[in-house]
This record gives structure tokens, sequence and C-alpha cells, in this order.
């Protein structure tokens, strides 16, 4: 095939490399391959080369004929867990070595669960990955106004670095207190570093992170340098295979704030968590294509539930984002998530109380049913005994499950509970779904929105069997149930847009000067612009977005906002900014909630600028017959709540539904790797695109 | 458990306390204080009609059950007249009723559901200005509760949903900076609002007969779960000693005696032979014993439970009156946490330890005291902005845990009655404050050596800057006596230092690179004026430049023989800043070989036993003394 064009999405993850080849027609392509740890870069050229060989192309044809090459990975993650970066110093204001040490006192509870935050005896703070005895103080202050109040002391800066470089560094970081408001004496550093040791990276925070909080923008600029060699190594290798195949344009990175970037501009940082953040990039664009404006998504792996908000047709992001355990401070899509996946346990307290969760069998030693060592009861093996999953036909039938050992183990459990088996599965069913619903309430219900104005989507193997039950419970207005795709994040990354964001902070009260503010985004978009022209992007093909940070005064919090763009601002402008603040805050904490009294005060100002990727087109079907007679299955036993029984419920075949069916309640909808629920009062449709669809 | 089965049990409580932190994060998203938004001195908590505590979102323990003696009081004295009404709002931060100093103060709403009260939520925080006589909320000047700010007991702030103008205004009136406290409250009645709304859809949906159940039922599952853990133990009685150095007036020992028996399902605290009543504000009155002590039962005993009453249900407080730990109704107490509150926490945790050591399968949960030597400035002046203000700051609360059987405390991370203790980032503070800081740092020294060390505390320092004019003080305690015990012969953390330069010329020093990064600096440099400061010190002229400082506060106690401690570690912690070399040769008796700074492990052994064998020749048989 000549003259086609092609974008290249892949996901490396713990166990497979993913890939999503879509052509300029908008048709996708699926390629799979085990990831290869040792050589990352094989197990890409291999699922890749599986794509291709569906499309009856070589390698090096498709790759010749590819626009954008876009690749997230899991290297930044494994680094971190297996702390293998490089060598990494820090250069500091001097009095603040130790601040990664401290993390605020809260890093000791950071990322825990809160049953692990109430066992207080025990919780650990993460080990920072730069030593103490890799950090260095050098005199020098900024102060709140951007006033250098202490010069810089070049001379120490020169020891520091001349000690780093004797103890084998390859890598510096830095980051000075308020240098995001000057960075005058970090762009110093930076510069003796690359004249005194040019083959050492060098990342400053005033770069990476230019915002206020200096914890989170030192673990920031620290963690970026530490998995940033080992990471550009890696994508150098990958370009150069690459290159050698037949591609000539630049190899783009996922970036979990929901964009690619060059890999040779990324931030390595930025990597990090990109996998599931191109998944929900993945939900935004089916969100758009089914036109949505406000969807939740909702994912239920073994171990957890997990949820993501697009409102308003934009991913909600992180207010205080973690990696692992650690603050930072990029940009980060928000994925919420509990303990409540399909390996979670059920017990009972001493005080002879049902609980579920949030500890996991997971996959290893797994539910009893699995029947490979787990001996506590799960959620799965509730699902079993319940009858919402078949025995003989769990992954398609490649997994037999053993009901007899489910049973037994919910008959202990029973016991210490005073109920029997099924009642206990029955309400560890129904408290699974309950946990959820409160996680997506919470999730929902924050950012001052209403579930109803939402539509629900559920994915991963468990998602369309608990789905129907939360989506009901939120009274979302639509519950989508989706075959489980197990290529959804490099999916997600094929479709991402090329995306960056450049930010500067000048604190103001409110009302500005409009000549100010105007002046400033007029900086912020040339930067913006000279950012994607080095990509090699002209200015015509970039949109800019723009957004101003808030707060009232006397506030530590603040507030995203989203600005028109324009030329000049004039009063009216500045007024409708104060406005649209004032509006979003009442939106989300309550009316009365602001203090107006106390003033408002802008204090960052954000310009992201995107160029649109080609899109996958999602295949649509003509709607047909309404009748599903033709993917019956057969029957079985299943308990339903509404029912208090089991009832003798029709099972379909998904694989043989048709766009248009209509399956009505109670029934389940089975595929090789996930089984969909219908509740008894509910009414499911198959629709054009294949997706099951409960109306709210 | 009434109608309701166990499962839906299960089902609703956990939608209340998913309410409960729902509302919480919406009250430290608005508040402007950020001891309320950083470091999470916020409560917010659901209660029964009859005003017991549900259940409380995770993260402030102290005024658990402290918080319900406001709801108490206004059922009792208002429900006749002038009535309690669909909303209404009410504050309250009297002491004597609730809370632990006029600072803590609470919002109080009735849920109503068709003209019936079924419940109650509220939120308190800990607004750092409240009118005293001198800023911060916290005067270590104070003689009398008279000094220590406005107190609102209990009156309507919210008529009918909306704010109630004279209620408003007489704080606005009361206060330096009605802006800073008005957003609290503001942060408050955001709060509550949230929580009324989820509350009221729950009882639309299940009715409120259930929602009635469900509050209550919370109570007696945690009362249930407590006692169960309780027939774990072993029956006994522990002791312990609390000591203190300074009682806002002058240097003074004093002390709180704790004894902790437990005997099959019942535990009480009795805290006779404590120290009289002192005439600075370092007195506790009965709900801030209590709450003290809640604070050590949730955190370290019934971790497994809802933190709500029913941990207290099996728990008998015995505390004299007149003691300090039970002072009369216009007695002085703003100083109450930390002290002597977070003493009583500290000994409590202590005891609950000794008592886990009955059972191995408590080891792993058993606790060296937490930091108590806290130090919090406070300052009152017109900051950066031009605006009249005043507040504290609680870098305090990244203090040292206490040592474990087989761990050591964990460095700067804690404050124990806040769960999720952060402190803020140097330039949060620096944004809306006065001050610059010059170091903040873990502190040598400071954690209590033992086999296992006490997490080491915070040192730091801040300038007067961008000021026209200030005036600075900080409460604080322990600098003659560490208040801070370890256990199993383990040493108690470092005693606290505090000192201040002020009419110095700082700034231009400073424009020469001429700067102190340690105490030590701080007096080398500014020989004249460095004033050594007892750990209460009222508010004193503190012009731009000013210096102020502390070093070894807020560490934690150690656990263990230091002569057991593994010398690898204490190699670590040498190299590590964490303890300085005089520490590492006469306390843990560890040697470096000179040339490759190893450990000569034949050397310390050497070392070691020479010191045990002068202990032994120290030591008097029991029998010989008696």
């Amino acid at each position: 095939m000549k003259n086609k064009h092609f974008v290249i999405g892949v996901d490396t993850g713990g166990t497979f490399t993913d890939v999503v080849l879509v052509d300029s027609n908008g048709e996708s392509t699926i390629g799979k391959s085990a990831t290869t740890p040792k050589k990352l870069e094989d197990g890409v050229i291999n699922a890749v080369k599986d794509a291709c060989e569906k499309l009856n192309m070589t390698l090096e044809d498709v790759l010749s004929q590819t626009f954008s090459f876009k690749q997230g990975t899991t290297i930044g993650t494994n680094i971190m867990i297996n702390r293998n970066g490089v060598k990494t110093g820090l250069i500091t204001t001097k009095g603040f070595e130790d601040t990664l040490y401290i993390q605020r006192g809260g890093g000791r509870v950071a990322g825990l669960r809160e049953s692990e935050i109430r066992h207080q005896a025990v919780c650990r703070k993460p080990v920072p990955f730069i030593p103490k005895s890799l950090i260095y103080g050098v005199s020098e202050r900024v102060d709140c106004f951007a006033k250098i109040v202490i010069p810089l002391n070049e001379e120490e800066v020169v020891a520091a670095v001349r000690e780093l470089v004797g103890k084998g560094v390859e890598a510096i970081a830095v980051c000075l207190l308020w240098s995001f408001a000057n960075p005058a004496h970090e762009q110093r550093i930076k510069q003796i570093i690359k004249d005194m040791a040019p083959d050492v990276y060098v990342q400053i925070s005033s770069e990476v992170a230019p915002v206020i909080k200096e914890y989170g923008r030192m673990n920031t600029v620290a963690i970026d340098t530490y998995v940033g060699p080992p990471m550009i190594k890696w994508y150098d290798i990958l370009a150069k295979e690459l290159k050698t195949r037949g591609y000539n344009n630049e190899l783009l990175t996922m970036q979990a704030w929901g964009g690619v970037m060059p890999y040779s501009e990324m931030s390595p940082i930025g990597t990090i968590n990109s996998g599931p953040a191109g998944g929900v990039l993945a939900t935004k664009f089916i969100a758009e294509n089914l036109g949505f404006k406000n969807v939740v998504a909702t994912d239920v792996g073994g171990t957890s539930f997990e949820a993501s908000v697009i409102a308003e047709w934009r991913p909600v992001f992180h207010h205080e984002p973690l990696i692992m355990r650690y603050r930072v401070e990029t940009p980060m899509v928000e994925i919420r998530s509990i303990g409540a996946g399909g390996g979670t346990i059920a017990w009972a307290d001493d005080s002879g109380r049902l609980r579920v969760g949030p500890v996991s069998a997971g996959a290893d030693p797994g539910p009893v049913c699995y029947q490979i060592g787990g001996t506590q009861p799960t959620v799965t093996d509730a699902d079993l005994l319940l009858g919402y999953l078949d025995a003989g036909y769990f992954l398609g039938g490649k997994m037999k499950l053993d009901k007899d050992a489910a049973l037994e183990a919910y008959k202990e459990l029973g016991k210490k509970v005073g109920l029997d088996p099924i009642e206990t599965a029955a309400g560890v069913f129904e408290i699974q779904n309950a946990h959820m619903s409160d996680l997506l309430r919470g999730v929902v219900t924050q950012r001052g929105h209403d579930p109803k104005d939402f539509v629900v989507f559920c994915f991963g193997g468990g998602g369309p069997l608990h789905g129907s039950s939360y989506g009901k419970e939120l009274g979302f207005s639509k519950i989508y149930m989706f075959q489980q795709s197990s290529v959804f994040s490099a999916y997600g990354i094929a479709l991402t847009d090329v995306e960056s964001y450049v930010n500067y902070f000048e604190h103001h009260k409110m009302p500005v000067d409009p000549e100010v503010l105007s002046s400033i985004y007029v900086d912020l978009e040339e930067r913006a612009y000279a950012k994607m022209e080095k990509m090699g992007f002209t200015r015509d093909v970039v949109k800019l977005n723009r957004e101003i940070i808030m707060k009232f005064g006397r506030q530590v919090h603040m507030e995203t906002i989203p600005v028109e763009n324009k030329r000049h601002y004039t009063r009216k402008d500045i007024e409708k900014i104060i406005n649209d603040f004032l509006e979003h805050y009442q939106k989300v904490y309550g009316e009365g909630a602001g203090f107006v009294e106390a003033g408002v005060e802008s204090l960052s100002y954000v310009v992201r600028p995107s160029i649109d990727s080609v899109k996958p087109m999602m295949p649509k079907h003509a709607l047909g017959a309404k009748s599903s007679k033709g993917a019956i299955k057969g029957t079985r036993q299943v308990y339903f709540k509404e029912y208090g029984e089991f009832k003798e419920t029709t099972i379909y075949d998904y694989g043989k539904l048709s766009a248009g069916n209509v399956v009505e309640g109670a029934g389940i909808i089975e595929t090789p790797t996930t089984t969909m629920v219908v509740l008894p009062d509910q009414v499911a449709t198959v629709d054009e695109y294949l997706n099951v669809v409960i109306e709210g | 458990m009434g109608k309701l089965s166990p499962i839906e049990f299960e089902i609703l409580s956990h939608r209340i306390y998913s309410i409960m932190n729902e509302a919480r994060q919406g009250v430290m998203r608005v508040s402007g204080s950020p001891v309320v938004c950083e470091a999470g001195e916020c409560l917010f908590a659901a209660y029964t009609a009859e005003g017991y505590t549900s259940v409380t979102a995770c993260g402030l323990m102290l005024h658990t059950v402290g918080s319900q003696g406001f709801i108490q009081k206004i059922i009792a004295d208002q429900s006749e007249h002038p009535g309690i009404f669909e909303g209404d709002m009410f504050f309250f931060n009297d002491p004597l009723i609730g809370g632990i100093h006029a600072s803590d103060q609470a919002i109080l709403a009735p849920l109503f559901y068709k003209g019936q009260l079924y419940g109650w939520l509220g939120s308190l925080t800990h607004t750092p200005e409240s009118g005293a006589i001198e800023p911060g909320g916290m005067p270590p000047s104070s003689r009398s509760l008279l000094h220590e700010g406005f107190r609102i007991e209990g009156q309507k702030i919210v008529v009918g949903g909306k704010l109630n103008p004279p209620v408003v205004n007489t704080i606005k009136r009361a206060v330096r900076d009605p802006g800073f406290v008005m957003l609290d409250v503001h942060a408050k009645i955001a709060g509550l609002n949230i929580g009324k709304a989820r509350m009221h859809e729950m009882t639309e949906r299940y009715g409120i007969n259930t929602m009635r159940e469900v509050l209550q039922g919370m109570i007696d599952q945690s009362a249930d779960l407590a006692r169960a853990k309780l027939r774990e133990l072993q029956d006994g009685t522990w002791r312990t000693i609390m000591h203190g150095d300074h009682n806002c007036v002058d240097y003074k020992h004093w002390k709180v005696e704790i004894s902790l028996t437990k005997k099959g399902e019942e535990l009480t605290i009795d805290f006779t032979g404590t120290s009289p009543e002192n005439t600075g504000p370092l007195n506790c009155m009965l709900p801030g014993t209590t709450g003290s002590c809640f604070v050590a039962i949730a955190s370290q005993l019934f971790h497994e439970t809802m933190l709500n009453y029913g941990l207290m249900v099996p728990v008998k407080i015995i505390a004299p009156e007149g003691s300090m730990v039970n002072v009369g109704a216009l007695s002085p107490c703003c100083m109450c946490p930390p002290y002597p509150g977070c003493s009583v926490s500290a000994g409590v945790t202590q005891l609950i330890a000794k008592m886990f050591f009955t059972r191995r399968k408590f080891h792993g949960d058993i606790n060296s005291c937490w930091s108590t030597n806290m130090i919090a400035p406070f300052f009152g002046g017109v900051n950066q902005y031009g605006i009249t203000t005043g507040s504290m700051f609680f870098d305090c609360f990244a203090g040292g845990t206490g040592a474990g059987v087989d761990r050591d405390g964990v460095n700067t991370g804690a404050a124990q009655m806040n769960m999720e203790s952060n402190i803020a980032d140097c330039e949060t503070n620096e944004m809306v404050n006065p001050v610059m800081y010059l170091w903040r740092r873990e502190s040598k020294d400071s954690g209590g050596p033992g086999m296992y060390r006490g997490g080491s505390g915070l040192s730091f320092c801040q300038v007067a800057h961008n000021t026209p004019a200030l005036v600075f003080g900080q409460i604080g305690l322990g600098s003659e006596v560490s208040t801070t015990p370890s256990l199993c012969g383990g040493y108690p953390a470092g005693s606290v230092k505090v000192i201040a330069a002020r009419h110095i010329n700082s700034s231009e020093r400073f424009a020469k690179g001429e700067v102190p990064y340690s105490l030590e600096d701080i007096y080398n440099m500014y020989s004249d004026d460095v004033q050594e400061l007892p750990p209460q010190s009222p508010s004193a002229p503190h012009p731009e430049g000013s210096i102020w400082a502390v070093d070894s506060q807020v560490a934690g106690g150690g656990l263990g023989d230091p002569l057991d401690r593994d010398p690898a570690l204490v190699k670590v912690d040498l190299e590590d800043g964490y303890i300085s070399e005089r520490a590492a040769r006469e306390l843990y008796c560890v040697v470096l070989d000179p040339k490759s700074g190893e450990v000569d492990y034949k050397a310390t052994g050497a070392a070691r036993n020479k010191v045990k064998e002068e202990r032994r020749a120290r030591g008097k048989v029991w029998k010989e003394e008696k």
C-alpha cells in the first residue's frame, strides 16, 4: 500500500507492548508483543511488526510512510521502582538541603490508603532518590517579590560542582527558592555546570516546573534529572532503530498531561504515568465521537478501581499530583483509585461485621476460584457464586474457575458474619459497588459537577460487571460498557495531540492592568510558538489555549480558570476573568464560600500550545433489528439484589450481537475478556459502534 | 443494631465517611490559613442528634470528642429557646465546653429532614487569630482565659441559611485581621453546605430512621471493636510521669502524672499526682485533656476503627479538679495544645506501648513518644502587602516520631494530633507572611538516642522581611527538660534552643553575602544582639531584619540502649547529619577507623564494654538502697 500515512501509538507495559497503527483514513490496526525488559526496543519493533503483518506490509514500508511515531513507556516508573537512575546530585539554596527529606512532614502518609494512614505507628516516608551526601547548598536568596536578597556565591557553586563531579555524579538537578519568579541564579548555576562539566546532565527547576512550592518543585526536578539520562538514552536507541528501518520524522513521547512531545524536548518526568494518561485521552476521544462533553471513565482491574473525569471536553487534572508517593508539580491527568478490584478480599472484622478491601489477592495468589494459591474469598469469587461469571467461560474458556472452592471460602466467611455463603457473597458484591460509587461521587461532585450531567464509561475486566450497579446508583445519564480493549492506552497515545505548556509567575491583585495581562500572554505565546517551531511546526498549525491561576487574597489554595485568547485585554475582560473565577468557586465550593472582601489575586499564567493529530476512525455499523435472540447462548441462575434470589437469566454472546440489538434486563452479555451485567430494571442497547449502552 | 442489615450498615457508614472527607477537603481549600489548608488542622465530623461524634474525616483527631461538647451544650441551652432550626449554624469556641482553646473555632450545623432533627455536622479549624492580648491566638502572656480572645458561646452565625450580621460583626470587631478570620468562617460554612447537601440526598433516599441508626451504629461498632481489642491485652497498671520546664511566666518544673489501668474491657486513665494549675496558660480544661487522650488512643491503640466517640466508651478519665489537666472556668489555657496536651498524648502513647509489650502480636505497634518539644513562633504587624495581620507558624508539625522495637522513628514526619500533618512550604509561608527563611533542616542530635533512634526534629530560622512593623514571640516547651521521653533505656528527645537577634542590619550584611546558617553563626555574627529566649516568650518588637531561630525541637524519643545500636546505623546517621561526632563517640560509643572511616568493630566493642562496666560500678542493688 503506498500513499498512505500512518500514525503509530505504542505503549510499553510491564508484560506486553501494545501498538495501534492508524492510517490516513482513520482505520486502525492492533499489534501486540511481549515486552522485552532487557531491550525494550525489541518489544516495540516486534509489536509494530505484528501490526504490519496484519496489513500485509513490511515494517520498513510502514515506517517510511509513518507521519508520527508516539511512544509511551514505563521506563521512568521502572527506574523509580528499581532505583536505578543515574547518580544525581542536587544544588539548592543553602539552608534547604533537607527539603527532599523533610517532605513537608506529610510525605510520611502521602499516597497511602486511609486504612494505612490510620495505622500511624508504621507509616514511613518514601526514600528520596538523591542521598544527602550528594546535596549541596549554595549561598543565595530570592524573595517573594523576585528580588535578589542574597547574591549568588559562585565560588560555592564551583566548589559544589567540583565535589559532585568528584563523587561521580552523572547528573545535577538545581532548585533554588523562588527561582520560578526569578530564574537568574539557577540559570547561572546551569551555565557554570555546563562550563565545568559539559557531559553532566543538568536540569533546573525554573525550566522543569516553574511553579511555587519548593518541595514539589524540588522533587520534580530531582526525579526528572534522575530518570532523564537513561530515558533519553533509550529513546536515542529507539529513534536509531526506527530510523534504520525507515522512520524519518521526530520520535514523539507521551506525557502525563495528555500530550505528546518530541523526545528531544520532553520532560522525562512527564513520561511517568503517561500510559494511564493515554487511556484518559482515549476516553476523551470516544466521548467526543459520541458527543459527550462530560464523562466519568471507570476501570475495574484485579486490584483497584480507577476513575478519571472529562469535564467540558477536557480531562481534569490532579490538584496535588503524586508520582508513587512523591509530591510533584508536573501537570498530570487525574486518575483516582481505591482498592476495589476483582481480587479484593472480603473479611470479617473483630466485631463480626463484613468488610471488603482494601487489601487484594491480586493475580497471585489470586481469588480462591483461580486455584493458584489464594485462600481468602474475593470479589471475583462472589461474582462466580452469584452467577455473574461462568466457571467454564472465564477468559473465553482459557481458564476454568473452581466454584466449589469459592463456595467453601464463602461458607467460612459467612460463619464469621452470621450469613449463609450466598448472602455473604451478595453482601460483598453490594459493598464493593457502594465503595466504587462513593469514590465516583467524590470525584464528580468535588469539582462542583452533578453525576446526572455525566455519562459513565465502564472499562476493564470488571467495569461492565459492576458498572450497571454503580452507574445506576449515581444516576448517570447513560452507562456505556465496552468490550475489554487490551490496547486502550496505545490507542489513546496514537490519537494524542502534540501538546506542551509554558507558564510564568507574577503575583497581582485583581483587577490587574489589562495591558500588563496582555503583555504577559503575548510573551508567553511567543515562548510557546518558539517551543513548537523548534520542533519543526509552523505557527499556522499551532493552537493556543490560555489559563490563569488565581486565588482569594489571604488564601493559599489556587484554582485554574480558562482565559479567552486576545491580543489586547480590556477592563471588561479583566472583570469577566474575575467573575469566571468567582462563579467557578461558587460552583465547586458552594454559595458564600468565597470571601470577596479578601480580594482576588492572580499568580500564574499558562499557555498550552498544541498541534492536532490525525485521529482514528471509530468504525460505525448500520443499526439493525432490535431482536437479540440470535446472540443468546443459554441461560443460568444469577442472583440479583432486586429479586433477592436467583433467577434463570438469559446469557448473550457479545460477538453475535449487532448494532441496534436490545437486551432487556436481567441479562448477562459475555465477551472473552469481560462480562456485562444488565440489571432487572435496565434495558441495554447495542449502538452503532457496538458499545453496549444502558440509558439512565 | 435495629432494622439495618450489616451490609446496609457497611455501605451507608462508608458513604457518610466519604462525605466527611469530601467536606473536609472543601474546608481546607477555601481556608486562608496555611495551618488549615497545608497543615490540615481542620476537623469535619458527623454527630448523632444527641451530639455524640459518629465519624470524623481522616485527619485531625484532637477534637473528635472535644467538639461534641459544643453540640451537647447547644442542645441543652437552646432547644427550648431560641430553638434549633433548619438553616441554623452555631459558632462555638469556648475551651470549657469543647475544642482546646479559643483558636479552635467550630461551626455546628443541625441536620433536619422534614422538620425532624436527626444529626449534626461540625467543622472546626485552628484559626491563629482570636483577638487575644497578643497576636497569633496563643499568647504566652495570658494569665486568664479573659486574655485569650473572643469566645462565642454557641451563637447562630447562620440563620435560615444566611450569615447573621451581629455575630459576624462581633467576630470581625474582636480580631486584628477580620479578613483572615472570616475566610476560615467561610471555609467552614462551605464545607458544612457540602456535607448538608450530601446528607440530605442520603436521607431522602434511605429515610430518617435509617440515618439515625447508622450514625449511632458507627459509634457502637467502634466501641465493640475497641472492647474486642482490650480483651486481647493483659490486665495491668502502667505509669509514667511527663515533665515540663516552663509555665509561661518562668522556668518551673511541672509534671503530668499518668497511670493507665486495663481491666477486662475497660481502660482508666488517671492523672492523679499531676501538678496544680499553672499561672501561665500552660493548662488544659477537661475537653482538651480528653481530646489529647483520644489522640493517643485513636492513633496508637484503636487504629482499626472509625474515629468517633465509640473509642472512648470503654475509657474512663480521672482528672483531678484544679490540676493542670482540669483547670477552672476562667483559667488560662491557650497553650493547651501543645502543653500539657501533647504531653498527655505522648504519655498515654508511652503507656499504651508498655501495655503492648504484654502481647507479642502488638509489638510491631510499639512507639516511643512522639515529638512534644514544640516551638511555634507567632507574629503580629503589617505584612508585605500593607495589611495588618497576625498568625502563627506550625513548622513544628514536622516532628519526629518515636522509635519502635525494630525501627527508628520517622524523621520530621508528624504531629501526633493530626494523622496527615503537613507543614507549609517555606515559599507558601513567605507568600502570605512578612518573613523569609534562612534555613529549615532536620536537626542534628535531636532524635532520642537508643538502640533505635527517635525521629529527628526540625531546626529553622526566619528573618522579619518586607514589614514596616512587626512583633514576634513564640510558644513552646522543653529547653531545660526534654518533654519527650523514651522507652526501654533509650534517651529522650533533645531539648530545644531558641534565640533571637533584633535591631540588626541583617539585610545589608545579606547583600554582602554575610549570612548566618546556624545558631552558632548567629552568635558569631550578632554576638552583641543575641538573646537566648525561654521556650515561651511573649511578643516583642521585631523590626525588619530581625532574626529568630530554633534548633532541636520536636524530635521523637528513643527506644533501647544506645550501646546496642548497630554501629553501621550509627555511621550512617553520622554521615547523614542526624548525629554529631560527639554523640557517635560518647552516646553510642562507636569508633570509626580514622583512615578508612569504617566502623572499627573491635574498638567499638571495647568502648561499649567499658561504659557498661562504669554503669555497673555506679549501680546500686535495690535492697541495698532500701
